[in-house]
């Protein structure tokens, strides 16, 4: 028990919960340290490319947003082409009050 | 308050000081960089305290020693975001309690089995009395406040001093010295009162 006592002496808790063991402190302590060397050791090749699989996944989204838009960036002399083209017709069928509409819009 | 500050005697499990008697602080960065020999001696500095504070909440020492071992687990795993080194101790303390209050509310939460002993206990009383003690701690403890419970597990079971008790509750030492006298108070009341009942029903 410590040393800086308050008078009164300790009470017995070990008939409760026994005596304090320093060896099973000791093998709790060694099952935490591998736990959490476990925890950082270097992880496996298929490990590291499941925890990298949304990421790629998201950035081929990304990618193919960004291929897709430019059909929107379009000159407003210059009528657009490719996959946007028709989704841009019909935005542009009704551009709201005030709404500018590129030359080549023919309604 | 400590606040980490002061370098506990660093105690391996076979009593000796460890040669570097480094502050919380100290450790904690070298284990950010990866360093195995701190992440070490901060567990061993601080596992007494963890599972006293485990035991404070579940009641069972089996238990308690699985949630101190999830709570550093989670503490190693999340070191980045201990924003204050020094408090340490504090920090890991609050997880410990957390992990506690989640193993209570699971259900997994085993209560000191009144009709075992404990791991290496040689029975040295009558079976009735024996029993009839455990029955009467349990229930003295379970009376206590929860920073009653703590502090006379950490001082009375696991021998840590007022210093260690205030570094790792985040109280004052006169706090913990408080805490420790009524707690003793309320536990030798029930046991006083358990032994008067006792000795009734042997005359």
């Amino acid at each position: 028990m410590s040393g800086d006592d308050d008078g009164e002496s300790p009470v017995d808790l070990s008939p409760l919960y026994g005596r304090p063991d320093p060896q099973r402190l000791d093998r709790l302590a060694q099952r935490i340290s591998t736990s959490i060397a476990a925890g950082r050791a270097p992880r496996s090749v298929m490990d590291q490319l499941a925890a990298w699989a949304p990421v790629a996944v998201g950035l081929a989204f990304a990618v193919a947003v960004l291929a897709w838009v430019p059909a929107f960036a379009v000159s407003p002399r210059t009528p657009p082409a490719g996959p946007g083209a028709a989704l841009l017709q019909l935005a542009l069928s009704n551009p709201g009050p005030g709404g500018q509409r590129p030359i080549w819009f023919k309604p | 308050m400590l606040a980490g500050s002061l370098a506990f005697p660093l105690l391996a499990a076979s009593g000796r000081p460890l040669p570097f008697q480094a502050t919380n602080a100290v450790l904690v960065e070298r284990a950010r960089r990866g360093s195995s020999a701190a992440t070490e001696q901060l567990v061993r500095r601080h596992l007494r305290a963890a599972v006293a504070v485990a035991l404070a909440v579940v009641g069972d020492l089996v238990e308690a020693e699985d949630v101190a071992h999830d709570a550093f687990v989670l503490v190693f795993e999340r070191l980045d975001t201990c924003r204050e080194p020094e408090r340490f101790a504090g920090w890991l303390m609050q997880i410990v309690r957390h992990r506690a209050l989640n193993s209570l509310t699971q259900g997994r939460a085993r209560r000191a089995s009144l009709e075992h002993l404990p791991a290496g206990e040689e029975p040295r009383e009558p079976e009735a009395s024996r029993l009839d003690l455990r029955r009467e701690l349990a229930s003295g403890l379970e009376h206590l406040s929860g920073p009653q419970r703590e502090v006379v597990l950490l001082h009375d079971l696991q021998g840590l001093t007022h210093a260690e008790i205030a570094d790792a509750l985040q109280i004052s030492e006169v706090m913990s010295r408080q805490h420790l006298f009524q707690a003793r108070k309320a536990l030798r009341a029930v046991l006083e009162r358990a032994g008067e009942t006792s000795h009734g029903r042997h005359a």
